[in-house]
C-alpha cells in the first residue's frame, strides 16, 4: 500500500526561549554579514587590482621619535608606510625612493599648541643601507642649502632641513619662516633618537679632488645605463662625469662596459670605460682622450691603493 | 528543538561561507556600465582668445586680468551655475614648497565665480592620504571657504567606474560623486617637475580624481594622463606658475627647488596650456610624451602658438 506523501500537519507551538535567542542571533549575524559585504567590496581597478596595505597610523608609527620638540611642540599625527603603500604619502615621488631600496617611511608632525598653523613635519626614510641613504640625500640636494650640524651630513634652507645618519634619510619641513627655528632645533633630537642606523656610509675617496663637484651614489641605472649600478659618480663641471660601478663579477663588468659603450656611442657621448676586477671605472663626457686616460689612471691608482 | 537548532546553525554556516566567497569579489554595482563624464566646455565665441598668458607679481590681480582678457568670467560661468573647481591639493605640504596650487590663485577664481552668480562652488581633490591635512596645510581649504566655496573631501561612496574611450582608464574608479549636478568645471594646477611624467600641470591634475591604487598606473603614466584628457573636458584650465617647482618634483622639499615664476595662463585647451607650461620648466613640449598622445586622441593641440595666445602684464 502506497504511503501518503503528505505529512500530517503538526500543530503550531510557541518557540522556546532558546529557539528565540538562536533565531535572533542568526538574524543579527546575517544582517551584519550582509552589511560587511556591501561596505567591503572589491579592489578598485577595472583589472581587479587589489588595494595595497593601508598605512599604519598611531603612536607606534612614531617609533623612537621625540614626543616633543625642543620648544615643547607635542608630537601629533604619526604614520608609517612601507614599500607597498608609501605612494599614499608621497605619490609619484615614491619611485625615486624605490630605486634606492626604500624600506619604510615614518612620519611625525609637531605643531605649536598655541598656534597650530606653525608646525614641523618630520619624514624619516629607512633606506635599508647607509649607502642608499647617502645616495638619496645627495640626489635631492642642489648644493645651495647651507650645511648644519647633524648626523653624518645635514643642511638647511628656509623652513626645511635635511639630514642623513646611517641608513636613515630625514626631511624636516616647516610650515613657514616662523617655524624655521624649530626645524633646526629638531634635527639634533631626531637624529639622536634614530641611533647610528647601521653606522656611517662608506663613501670612498676614489675621485681626483681637483675640479670635483658633488659625489653621488646611484644604486640602479647609473648614467641612464641599466647595466651600471652600485655606482659612485663625481661631476667635473657640467658635462664630465667620473664613475666607479661595482658589478656582480668580472664577466658582468665586461658585459656592462659593452652595453654602456654602445649606448654612449649611439648618442655621440665621449667615454672611456675600463674594468678593474668586478668594477667598471671610467669617465664620460671628456672629449680630450689624453685627459680621459690620465683621469681613469688616477682613479685606478686610488682604488688600487685603497685595496 | 535540536532539529531547529541544527537548521539555524546550518543556515548561519551557509551565510558565513557565502560571505567569505563573496568578500573581495566585485560588488554588483561595479559590474554596471561606467559613468561617462559629460563635457563641461562652453561654446567659443569668435574673436575671443582661447589662451591668455599673464605675467606679474600679484596672483589675484593677474587672475582677474586674465579672465577679463578671456572675455570675462561671464563667458564661462553663468548665473546659477554649479561649479566644481579642482586644484592640486595632493600633498600635505606648505604653500612655499609649490607642490600644490597657490591658494591665492584658487581663492581669486572662486571669488570671481561667485561674482558671476554661481549658485554653488565646490572645491575638491583626492589626495590619497589624509585629505583634511592636505587641504589645511596647503592653505587651499581656507582660501576656498573665505572666497565662498565649499570644500568637499573624498568620500568612499563618491567613487564610481568611469567609461571613456582611452587605453588604460576605462572602468577605473574615479572620484565622480562631486561632479553630480555640476554645470561647469575649472582645473587649476601648479607647474611642477615630476620624476615620472617629467612635468605635472593641468592635465596631470585630473589624476587627483583617480581612486584605487593609482601607483599601479605609474608605468603607463603618459597613457593615463592622455586618458584623463579624454575623460575631462573642463570649462577652463588655469596654469599656476606663480611659483615653479623645477626640481625634486612632485613634492619638492627645499626652497632651492622652487623659483618665482610670476606667470599664470588660462586656456580652453589643456594640452596647449601644458605645452606652454613645459617651456616654464625649460622643457620642449615634445619632451612630454603625454602631450603627443593627447593630441593624437583629439584632446587639444601641443602647438600652443597655434592658439595665438595673448600675453598680458598684470
Amino acid at each position: 500500500m502506497a504511503r501518503s506523501l503528505i505529512l500530517p500537519k503538526r500543530p503550531r507551538r510557541n518557540p522556546s526561549a532558546t529557539e528565540r535567542i538562536t533565531g535572533g542571533v542568526t538574524l543579527v549575524l546575517t544582517a551584519g554579514i550582509v552589511a560587511l559585504i556591501l561596505s567591503g567590496g572589491a579592489g578598485e581597478g577595472p583589472a581587479g587590482l587589489s588595494e595595497p596595505p593601508k598605512a599604519s597610523v598611531g603612536a607606534g608609527a612614531g617609533g623612537a621619535l621625540p614626543l616633543k620638540s625642543p620648544a615643547g611642540w607635542p608630537r601629533g599625527e604619526t604614520a608609517s608606510y612601507d614599500a607597498a603603500n608609501v605612494f599614499e604619502k608621497i605619490n609619484g615621488k615614491a619611485d625615486i625612493y624605490h630605486e634606492y631600496d626604500f624600506r619604510e617611511l615614518r612620519f611625525a608632525g609637531y605643531s605649536d599648541p598655541k598656534d597650530p598653523s606653525r608646525y614641523v613635519d618630520v619624514y624619516v626614510y629607512d633606506m635599508d643601507r647607509p649607502r642608499n641613504a647617502f645616495g638619496i640625500y645627495r640626489a635631492q640636494r642642489s648644493g645651495a642649502e647651507r650645511p648644519i650640524p647633524g648626523g653624518e651630513e645635514a643642511c638647511a634652507s628656509g623652513a626645511s632641513a635635511f639630514a642623513r645618519t646611517g641608513r636613515y634619510y630625514v626631511e624636516f619641513i616647516g610650515s613657514g619662516g616662523d617655524a624655521a627655528a624649530e626645524v633646526g632645533a629638531l634635527v639634533g633630537p631626531v637624529i639622536e633618537a634614530l641611533g647610528d642606523g647601521g653606522g656611517p656610509a662608506a663613501v670612498p675617496d676614489w675621485f681626483p679632488a681637483e675640479g670635483r663637484g658633488t659625489v653621488r651614489y646611484v644604486l640602479k641605472n647609473a648614467l641612464g645605463i641599466g647595466a651600471l649600478g652600485d655606482a659612485f659618480i663625481a661631476n667635473y663641471g657640467e658635462e664630465v662625469k667620473a664613475i666607479v660601478a661595482t658589478c656582480q663579477d668580472e664577466a658582468a663588468a665586461e658585459a656592462a662596459i659593452v652595453s654602456a659603450v654602445d649606448d654612449f656611442e649611439l648618442y655621440g657621448t665621449p667615454n672611456l670605460l675600463v674594468r678593474f676586477e668586478s668594477r667598471v671605472v671610467g669617465i664620460v663626457g671628456e672629449s680630450d682622450g689624453a685627459k680621459a686616460k690620465a683621469f681613469v689612471e688616477a682613479i685606478l691608482e686610488k682604488i688600487g691603493a685603497a685595496k | 528543538m535540536l532539529v531547529r537548532l541544527g537548521s539555524a546553525g546550518l543556515a548561519a554556516a551557509g551565510i558565513a561561507g557565502g560571505a567569505l566567497w563573496l568578500n573581495g569579489r566585485p560588488r554588483y554595482w561595479d559590474r554596471a556600465p561606467g559613468t561617462v563624464v559629460p563635457s563641461f566646455a562652453v561654446d567659443l565665441e569668435a574673436g575671443l582668445p582661447r589662451m591668455v598668458i599673464g605675467r606679474g607679481p600679484d596672483p589675484a590681480v593677474l587672475v582677474r586680468a586674465i579672465l577679463e582678457e578671456m572675455g570675462g568670467i561671464g563667458r564661462f560661468i553663468a548665473k546659477g551655475d554649479r561649479v566644481l573647481v579642482k586644484p592640486n591639493a595632493a600633498f600635505d605640504r606648505p604653500v612655499w614648497q609649490a607642490a600644490t596650487t597657490n591658494p591665492v590663485v584658487l581663492g581669486t577664481v572662486v571669488s570671481e565665480c561667485r561674482k558671476a552668480g554661481a549658485a554653488e562652488i565646490v572645491v575638491t581633490d583626492n589626495p590619497i592620504h589624509a585629505p583634511e591635512g592636505c587641504f589645511r596645510k596647503t592653505g587651499i581649504a581656507k582660501a576656498a571657504e573665505d572666497a565662498g566655496g565649499r570644500v568637499v573631501l573624498p568620500d568612499p561612496r563618491a567613487f564610481r567606474p568611469v567609461s571613456l574611450p582611452g587605453t588604460i582608464l576605462d572602468g577605473w574608479k574615479m572620484h565622480l560623486g562631486p561632479l553630480d549636478g555640476m554645470t561647469k568645471v575649472i582645473g587649476i594646477a601648479p607647474v611642477k617637475d615630476h620624476n615620472l611624467a617629467l612635468a605635472s600641470m593641468t592635465m596631470k591634475n585630473w589624476y587627483g580624481m583617480l581612486g584605487g591604487p593609482r601607483n599601479l598606473l605609474h608605468q603607463r603614466l603618459d597613457e593615463a594622463i592622455a586618458d584623463l584628457g579624454l575623460m575631462m573636458r573642463p570649462t577652463l584650465s588655469i596654469l599656476d606658475g606663480t611659483r615653479i617647482l623645477f626640481r625634486n618634483g612632485p613634492t619638492g622639499g627645499s626652497p632651492e627647488d622652487v623659483k618665482v615664476g610670476d606667470v599664470i595662463a588660462a586656456s580652453v585647451d589643456g594640452v596647449a596650456l601644458d605645452a606652454f607650461g613645459a617651456t616654464l620648466l625649460d622643457l620642449d613640449p615634445s619632451d612630454l610624451a603625454y602631450l603627443a598622445l593627447a593630441e593624437e586622441r583629439g584632446v587639444g593641440t601641443a602647438d600652443y602658438s597655434a592658439l595665438s595666445p595673448k600675453e598680458i602684464a598684470g
